[in-house]
């Protein structure tokens, strides 16, 4: 479906971040293993959604350094960067100026150059993957917010992503609707897509990630695998944590 | 929509009342007037020939290549629509007048082609001495103050100040003007000097003839202080107004203006107005549109021109006197308001011109005009949202400047002042000069229209769009200023019809007979009669345009309110398309 691009790994090293006198990132070492699920939690303002647009340098680190298979990629052209990773945000951020088709269809044809009818080929397999292909020439302020923001990961799929990130991409939808767009972001994970998940969605970071990470105060508290994380949490602060949510 | 109705309705019955007189015809010698007995004493100085030359060069010695036109072979003449009969538009559309008229037979004789360009009187002079114009034909008197500015030719006319009041006024004379009396006088002419140097009041200045004129029979102002000619042509039988006394000025000769530094021109003119003067053509035109006696001690050309040979006006205008002018009856308002704006046959003579000339022209300046506004405010809006203070700061400075000088100041300075330095760029043409300033205008209100309108796309949008490697430039082209500009599509229209309106300022910079926009195309018609429904006519054009465009606005402000559905048969087209 998606044009092979074999997933890599991503780490980074020691992040900083402060916005004017504000201290949002501070030392954050975070490591996905090619192919795996790493689901990020922790309150509101602990800096989980700042990290994801550090790592893909929408904001520059202040310090620190961002690892894609190995290589740091701090010195590679940004926009260039973002093209090997894909981003599903919580609002969807769909183009509401453009056709279904068209928001899958706009990177690949002016960014990779495809024309038009390899992109038109390119896009309906992407809705069709995630069950869209009959919308495909709707404007998507049509759609319900679940098919939204199944538009907005075959947008993000189109440009053959070598890693996902995921910003609370359900915590926008209704709740009946939240199940069907786990399951596909869950089902992208299996398919062995280099995955970093900013959920609140316990019961998603539990069953499919392969790993979690607790951040709070701009830090990474815990981490650890799904079960070190929900069933043997070492500080306070997560445990305190998962009382108010679970 | 009333008024348009109650407009046509007005028309139907005015219609009988209108014997409509061409302001712009020759009278001819029967209209001719002895020398006014009520001349009040004036300041006549001994020195009255220090300028007027003793001879002329030779007709044949001129050389016309040397004569420093701006357009060689060609006398381009600056000139005004609206003071007959010394210079008008006639209704071919056809500068002429008597002043005009022997600039013509002059040119003739010189072997030159002639191009009259209509202005307004108070830049006339400035762009004369720039050479926007080679000469300036005004009627213009000549005085001292005027000389620094530019030079004379030798008298063809002279002049007296006509003193015109209300019918009935208690100011019978020119001794009798005090202040607190609003006296109207022409921005820039030498009654407005008259009045604050010679009787030390202060005036109201009008922009034009009509004007005042029009002013003084609604008796907004008591009195206006006007050069004979024009008083005598503008003044009508059964007009609610009359000319009460005139004074002369022997040493301020009528003369045209020439730039100070083209001493050729200044000779070849004097030396066709002696030419013509012999040949008996200056006579015939003085006898046709201006039959007066001649003051003692006053004949046109060089001291070396020959005495005209003219009949007798002085016993023409008693035989006149004593015939039964039938005094006309003075007209009741009401008549005078329904001749005044619903004279039937000018609508019909005004509305071919205004859909020929008019119309196109008026869409060519503001269709040109908002395609450099659009571009321009593009880039002013991209410029002023930009992280960079160098891109920043220029466009916010330009956004006030041009946003906050009214229009007619920013098309007098680009039109007048830019003129002269780009001349050789324009050929002395003020259309694009005028397409600029009305384009760098609307610059800066489109500039912040696109700015509004692109810092209301959410800034989720920007986000989406680098996330998937997009540039910000290209974010920017894509993404966010396309649906911008979507959001304030009415005000850009909104924007579109001041332009529209604003257009009509053009008329500010001298344009050619087919040049004329709406708005001056009724003007002119409106200052050969004396008459409004011209501009009446040109108002309904502008109307035509500007109504359909509100609605439009209104639709699509309505359609993006409602948002835009898609049809159930895009998705239909899309599937078929698949099966195909």
């Amino acid at each position: 479906m998606t044009s092979p691009v074999s997933p890599v790994s991503l780490s980074a090293n020691d992040i900083h971040l402060s916005f004017g006198p504000n201290a949002v990132l501070r030392g954050v070492d975070i490591d996905v293993p090619a192919g795996t699920t790493t689901a990020v939690i922790g309150p509101s303002g602990s800096g989980k959604s700042t990290l994801l647009r550090t790592l893909n340098r929408l904001y520059e680190p202040d310090r620190g350094d961002i690892l894609l298979d190995g290589r740091s990629v701090l010195s590679d052209n940004p926009d260039q960067l973002r093209q090997r990773i894909g981003m599903v945000f919580q609002q969807f951020n769909l183009f509401p100026h453009r056709s279904v088709l068209d928001n899958v269809t706009l990177a690949p044809r002016k960014l990779k150059r495809l024309d038009a009818g390899q992109a038109r080929e390119l896009g309906l397999a992407q809705l069709d993957r995630v069950g869209l292909k009959h919308k495909a020439a709707v404007r998507p302020s049509t759609l319900s917010g679940g098919q939204q923001q199944r538009v907005a990961i075959a947008r993000a799929l189109a440009m053959a992503p070598e890693v996902m990130f995921f910003d609370e991409a359900t915590s926008a939808l209704d709740p009946e609707l939240v199940k069907g767009v786990l399951a596909l972001i869950a089902e992208l994970g299996a398919d062995g897509m280099t995955m970093v998940v900013v959920t609140h969605e316990m019961g998603f970071a539990r069953s499919a990630a392969d790993a979690v990470v607790f951040m709070d105060h701009g830090q990474v508290v815990e981490s650890g695998t799904p079960d070190q994380v929900f069933e043997a949490a070492e500080t306070d602060r997560l445990r305190r944590f998962l009382s108010q949510v679970l | 929509m009333a008024l348009i109705a109650l407009l046509i309705g007005s028309l139907g019955m005015a219609a009988p009342a209108a014997a409509q007189v061409d302001q712009c015809a020759p009278p001819g010698v029967e209209s001719a007037s002895a020398l006014p007995t009520n001349l009040a004493a004036a300041a006549t100085g001994p020195e009255a020939d220090r300028y007027t030359t003793a001879t002329v060069q030779p007709l044949d010695s001129i050389d016309i290549r040397a004569l420093g036109l701006s357009v060689p072979g060609t006398l381009t003449v600056g000139t005004l629509s609206d003071a007959p009969p010394s210079i008008c538009i006639n209704s071919a559309g056809q500068f002429t007048g008597f002043d005009n008229g022997l600039l013509r037979a002059i040119a003739e004789k010189l072997g030159l082609k002639i191009n009259f360009v209509g202005t307004e009187f108070s830049g006339l002079l400035a762009q004369v001495a720039s050479r926007r114009f080679d000469v300036g034909s005004s009627s213009i008197t000549t005085t001292d103050a005027r000389r620094r500015t530019v030079g004379f030719t030798n008298g063809y006319d002279f002049g007296y100040f006509s003193l015109v009041v209300p019918t009935g006024s208690p100011i019978t004379g020119f001794d009798k003007l005090a202040a607190g009396q609003r006296i109207g006088v022409v921005q820039g002419t030498v009654q407005e000097a008259y009045v604050v140097d010679t009787l030390g009041l202060d005036p109201v200045k009008f922009p034009d003839y009509n004007t005042v004129y029009a002013s003084l029979k609604t008796r907004q102002i008591d009195a206006w202080v006007a050069p004979s000619q024009q008083a005598s042509g503008t003044v009508q039988p059964g007009d609610p107004a009359e000319i009460i006394e005139n004074t002369f000025s022997l040493d301020n000769f009528v003369a045209w203006a020439v730039a100070n530094d083209n001493l050729p021109l200044i000779n070849a003119l004097n030396s066709g107005l002696d030419a013509i003067i012999a040949d008996g053509t200056w006579s015939r035109l003085y006898s046709d549109w201006v039959p007066r006696a001649l003051p003692p001690g006053w004949k046109p050309g060089s001291k070396a021109a020959p005495v005209p040979q003219l009949p007798d006006f002085d016993a023409i205008a008693a035989e006149n006197e004593s015939a039964p002018s039938g005094a006309a009856a003075p007209k009741s308002t009401l008549s005078q308001l329904a001749a005044a704006f619903g004279t039937w046959e000018l609508y019909k003579q005004a509305i071919p011109d205004l859909f020929k000339t008019g119309l196109p022209n008026t869409l060519i300046l503001t269709v040109s005009a908002a395609v450099i506004g659009l571009a321009l405010g593009m880039a002013l809006a991209v410029a002023g949202i930009s992280r960079h203070r160098w891109l920043r700061w220029p466009a916010r400075v330009y956004t006030d400047i041009f946003r906050g000088l009214p229009e007619v100041v920013i098309i007098l300075l680009i039109g007048l002042g830019l003129g002269p330095v780009v001349g050789g760029l324009t050929g002395n043409n003020p259309y694009p000069l005028g397409i600029a300033a009305l384009g760098l205008m609307a610059a800066a209100y489109v500039g912040e229209i696109f700015r509004s309108g692109i810092q209301s796309v959410e800034t989720g949008q920007m986000e989406a769009s680098r996330a998937l490697g997009f540039s910000y430039p290209l974010s920017m082209r894509l993404v966010v200023i396309p649906q911008g500009i979507r959001r304030v599509l009415p005000a850009l229209m909104n924007q579109f019809i001041s332009l529209l309106k604003a257009s009509s300022l053009v008329y500010f910079l001298g344009l050619i007979a087919s040049q004329r926009e709406l708005f001056q195309v009724g003007r002119d018609l409106n200052a050969q009669t004396g008459n409004l429904s011209p501009l009446v006519a040109a108002g309904i054009f502008y109307l035509l345009l500007t109504i359909p465009l509100t609605h439009l606005v209104n639709y699509i402000d309505g359609r993006m309110r409602r948002g835009n559905k898609p049809t159930e048969e895009d998705t239909l087209a899309l599937s078929n398309q698949e099966m195909i």
